[in-house]
């Protein structure tokens, strides 16, 4: 079957590709116009959607509608890898805040508990 | 307010040029111990309260330590970092200990590890569990550290028999290059990947770690290793922050 091939073909490329460069200006714009394409298939699938079963046939699946909930499959995991990246870097610049915050403090409190200069 | 004795005034010890970095969360019935017992021997410790719910922090407050708040939990691995980056703010800082808050470490091993540092020629030196006689470790818990030891690349690289010790001595070059970025439990084998890519002369000293009720019930538990594994697994491949 086409299908498989292409799907896990499409799904295992993806998440190399973000996993590796996260991110680089060319993946922001991939992503972009990933978006863009996953739009305008949308709005034709709409508006044709005896095109999807054409296509589905040729790829192999049995109906137009469960070639769309493959492709939205592929579309539910990429969206969770880009998340969990976007939480990741939220994280750290968080902890950087919190520490900045934390040492500032500290450094204060402590001159004033031992009676040291302030540096 | 003046309790102990003022650290600054102890640069004539042995360890003067220490400092001993102790991430602290929900530990208010052991810290003051902990902290009075490396007092006498480490003049020098700070204490990262990693925004406890108890009464941590002003346990902290009445010994001799600094302490470090965080206003909101971080984990782990933060507190850790935050400890180094505040003692790495002192000129005077030369070593560097990281410190289990729950009592599972004994001084005397703390003291040993600086002294393999200092006098040994190393640039790190981690605490082992199997190198010395290691009855007190559960054999559940031995079996899994021993697997991780063995598969991990980093610490075979580094021919390590126990990963995951708190008990840690970096010199000022190895700790100032240290950038703990996994806030959770996983910091432990993030340093240990940090130091083989390094080219950091790291030893192992065999330590006892003192298995108490108290110890055992915090630590933390084995299920919690998928969790590490996780994160670790989608960490490498990322770039750098």
């Amino acid at each position: 079957m086409i299908i498989q091939v292409v799907l896990l073909a499409v799904a295992a490329g993806l998440l190399l590709l973000f996993i590796r460069n996260w991110h680089s200006v060319q993946t922001r714009a991939l992503k972009r116009l990933a978006f863009l394409g996953f739009i305008i298939v949308v709005v034709i699938a709409v508006l044709r959607p005896d095109w999807v079963n054409w296509v589905a046939h040729k790829v192999g699946v049995g109906r137009g509608t469960d070639l769309v909930l493959y492709v939205l499959a592929i579309a539910f995991v990429f969206v969770s890898v880009n998340t969990y990246f976007r939480l990741k870097s939220q994280e750290a610049r968080f902890t950087e805040l919190a520490r900045a915050i934390a040492v500032r403090d500290a450094i204060e409190l402590n001159a004033e508990r031992f009676g040291m200069v302030k540096r | 307010m003046q309790t102990t004795e003022a650290p600054g005034a102890a640069g004539t010890s042995e360890f003067g040029d220490v400092w001993v970095v102790i991430p602290v969360y929900n530990e208010g019935s052991v810290i003051a111990e902990v902290v009075e017992g490396l007092l006498p021997t480490f003049p020098n410790v700070v204490c990262v309260d990693d925004g406890s719910r108890d009464d941590s922090a002003e346990r902290i407050f009445h010994t001799g330590a600094h302490l470090v708040s965080h206003p909101v939990n971080l984990g782990q691995g933060a507190a850790l970092q935050t400890g180094l980056d505040y003692a790495l703010l002192r000129q005077e800082a030369q070593y560097f200990v990281t410190f289990d808050a729950d009592g599972q470490h004994r001084v005397e091993d703390a003291a040993e590890l600086v002294r393999a540092v200092k006098d040994g020629g190393a640039d790190v030196a981690l605490g082992s569990r199997f190198l010395g006689e290691a009855e007190e470790v559960p054999w559940l818990k031995r079996a899994l550290l021993k697997t991780v030891a063995v598969v991990s690349p980093a610490a075979r690289r580094l021919r390590l028999t126990d990963a995951h010790n708190g008990l840690r001595v970096l010199n000022r070059a190895a700790a100032s290059h240290l950038k703990i970025t996994m806030n959770g439990m996983a910091h432990a084998s993030e340093i240990v990947g940090y130091l083989a890519r390094s080219d950091l002369q790291v030893t192992e000293v065999p330590v006892t770690v003192l298995y108490t009720d108290y110890s055992k019930a915090k630590g933390q538990s084995l299920i919690n290793g998928v969790n590490i594994l996780f994160d670790l697994s989608l960490r490498s491949r990322r770039r750098p922050l």
